[in-house]
């Protein structure tokens, strides 16, 4: 495996820690996108589509799961899934209206081949970024890291293990073209479940919501 | 103590009103209110010509007519001066003349304005208002620096306000740096020299800084000219109260104060950003206040909303996009001033409402007050108090279509804080989140309905009347105090 100098920044917005690959253009959310960021955004936005029965519309369809009883078997359920694909990108926004994208096919791909070639990071979280990271940020990100390297031997762990980019949930991005969106990955076991026909692309905020499909940070650096 | 407003000297008002320092009559409002929340003052900093007393005319013009904006709100002048002063102010208002510059003056005095109700229901606001002449700003180092003689009244001033309004007018200060070489750093410069002069750290200062005169921005008269971040400019022109008070102008909606706060911390990041980037010195400003851990928000208006083509003379009616802006953001940022904010009330915004129908907002404010815990209080699912150190929630309306979360509002206060929470039947979404955490021993939980025992906090009672909160609160701060001393 290759090593890079992997840095690891809290986002200004929540506090929830965020990846810097050398040689990319942009920063990358350590995990997919939590309860915890979202509701960071329905506290200050002041679009009224996000309001209380919106919550409850997506949060009834996959369950959400606080951080003090996760475990191995439940834990995508810290990652928001079935968001449709404008409020996808509303949300993403509210991070940055000029820096947050979603990525296309090649640029996950490109993420996820670099990250599974590097190897796992030891002990990611201590020192300065613990300081930096909201609390709640802090628990969800060693929760991960319990869970990754119980279900792997350290020596094939990799990078892109910890950031649940294998085993993690399907992931919102765009056609090359950005003409239609899709998901992406191989999810853990929990989320394949709900997985459905995932050549209908996922092309307007009408359809219906995928409870299989979450979303990830990419902020342009 | 409090600090009379004409010579800033710190007293207890016991003896009378008069200041003991400087003899005058310190009105008695003023003392009442300032005995239970300190007066906010607002010091306006900038070059000369570059709006300053602009603004505060139409700042003033628009704190007149708030109550149309926010029902019941209401100001009220607290002396002759204020009086007299406001009133020449709002003469030029009204007839479209554009004030003149300030008159340099050693010992400016201030204006002293109340509001009531602003920017919610029951909170209550004295504002003391020093608006300094471009040339005082000029020579402020010098006066400073000269041991011969006290530092002058204005220099004093500068160093009460916890923030102080920088007024830059991106106009203008690109023609100073290309005539003069002087940027919006210089004026950083003056700020800070007079500070350490006054051994006042700038460390937690809060600076505001105001581009006004927007509007000449827009004007094509210059291929260089700077422009504005087209989410700013989209901010700007969308003002839904720049016509306020204006003849025939219509109803406007009211304040969403939330959710116009959240607007304006965005439209201050991007408006650092653009500092750094385009304005004259702009780069070196945002390093040297971080550097000295000032903090920095920014903002935009036009006081105006046309050019003058001859100085002096409008004749058309004045047109104030963003004018309430510095109003807001000093008035939040006041609301961080006071550390025994450290105690926060949550109310729920959904369940039965037996919480609200048996007033336990009050009862449980009363009950911390008589701890001597003065909290802010806010609803679940934002982030902003409702209502700030020292004001108690009466008339509590709580907000429709907010998610239930508390997690935002813990997450940002002061380390150390406390937090009781207060629900019906339903419990806020993410409660377990702080289940085991550093929050075990500074968390109580209070509902009317027994759901409460569902959630893995620590502390959490339930009580259904005004004697059973207070006994919750007697429990809770003994453990509190326990849990500090060990």
């Amino acid at each position: 495996m290759i090593e890079k100098t992997i840095n690891i920044i809290a986002d200004d917005r929540t506090c929830f820690p965020l990846v810097v690959i050398p040689g990319l253009p942009f920063h990358v959310g350590w995990l997919p996108l939590t309860w915890i960021q979202l509701e960071y955004f329905l506290s200050e936005t002041s679009d009224r589509r996000f309001d209380s029965a919106w919550y409850q519309d997506v949060v009834s369809r996959t369950n959400r799961v606080s951080s003090s009883v996760v475990g191995s078997s439940n834990f995508p359920n810290l990652f928001v899934r079935g968001l449709k694909l404008q409020e996808a990108q509303l949300i993403g926004r509210w991070w940055s209206e000029d820096r947050f994208f979603l990525p296309t096919v090649g640029q996950w791909m490109h993420v996820q081949q670099e990250v599974l070639a590097h190897p796992a990071i030891f002990n990611p979280f201590e020192g300065q970024i613990a300081q930096e990271l909201h609390p709640r940020a802090l628990r969800v990100a060693k929760i991960i890291e319990e869970v990754t390297s119980e279900a792997q031997p350290e020596s094939a762990r990799t990078l892109g293990d910890q950031m649940l980019l294998r085993n993690g949930l399907r992931e919102l991005v765009t056609s090359e073209e950005g003409s239609f969106a899709m998901g992406i990955g191989t999810p853990h076991r929990m989320v394949e479940a709900f997985t459905r026909d995932l050549t209908i692309p996922l092309d307007d905020g009408n359809r219906a919501r995928r409870p299989e499909v979450g979303m990830r940070l990419f902020l342009k650096v | 103590m409090i600090d009379c407003p004409y010579c800033l000297t710190p007293q207890s008002f016991h003896r009378g009103d008069n200041c003991e320092s400087c003899g005058k009559k310190v009105p008695r409002q003023y003392i009442e209110i300032a005995r239970t929340k300190p007066p906010i003052w607002i010091v306006t900093f900038g070059p000369t010509q570059h709006g300053k007393s602009t603004l505060l005319g139409s700042t003033t013009f628009l704190m007149e007519r708030l109550s149309a904006i926010v029902p019941r709100s209401f100001h009220t002048y607290l002396d002759d001066f204020t009086i007299k002063r406001v009133a020449e102010i709002q003469r030029g208002q009204h007839m479209g003349d554009v004030l003149g510059p300030t008159v340099k003056n050693d010992s400016p005095e201030p204006l002293l304005i109340a509001l009531k109700n602003f920017p919610s229901a029951k909170e209550s606001q004295i504002f003391v208002i020093f608006d300094l002449a471009g040339e005082v700003v000029e020579e402020i180092t010098n006066r400073v620096m000269d041991d011969s003689s006290e530092p002058p009244l204005y220099a004093r001033a500068v160093a009460k306000a916890k923030t102080v309004w920088f007024i830059v007018s991106l106009y203008d200060i690109q023609r100073d740096a290309k005539s003069s070489g002087k940027s919006i750093n210089n004026l950083f410069w003056s700020y800070q020299h007079t500070m350490a002069q006054l051994n006042v750290s700038l460390k937690n200062r809060d600076i505001l800084v105001i581009y006004t005169k927007a509007d000449l921005l827009l004007q094509q008269d210059n291929i260089n000219q700077l422009e504005i971040p087209s989410d700013v400019y989209k901010y700007f022109e969308t003002d839904p109260y720049y016509d306020l008070g204006n003849r025939g102008a219509e109803k406007p909606a009211l304040l969403d104060h939330n959710d116009y706060l959240t607007t304006l911390e965005r439209v201050s990041d991007q408006l650092q950003s653009f500092t750094q980037d385009e304005v004259p010195g702009g780069s070196a400003f945002v390093a040297m206040a971080e550097d000295s851990e000032t903090n920095l928000y920014f903002t935009i208006d036009s006081a105006q909303g046309s050019a003058s083509g001859t100085r002096g003379e409008l004749g058309i009616q004045i047109k104030r996009y963003r004018v309430v802006d510095p109003l807001l953001w000093t008035i939040m940022l006041s609301s961080d001033e006071d550390p025994e904010s450290a105690a926060a009330i949550v109310l729920p915004v959904h369940g039965n409402g037996q919480v609200y129908s048996m007033n336990l907002p009050i009862a449980l404010y009363d009950a911390l007050r008589s701890h001597n815990i003065h909290p802010s209080t806010y609803f679940m699912g934002e982030t902003k108090a409702v209502f700030s150190t020292g004001n108690a929630p009466v008339d509590v309306i709580p907000p429709s279509g907010r998610v239930p979360l508390i997690g935002t509002i813990l997450e940002r206060l002061p380390k150390d804080s406390i937090a009781i929470i207060l629900v019906d039947d339903l419990l806020p979404i993410d409660i377990d989140d702080f289940a085991e955490t550093t929050w075990d021993d500074r968390l109580l939980l209070i509902g009317t309905d027994k759901i409460i025992m569902n959630t893995r906090i620590r502390w959490k009672y339930q009580a259904q009347t005004v004697t059973e909160v207070g006994q919750s609160i007697r429990e809770f701060t003994r453990q509190v105090e326990l849990s500090r001393t060990k």
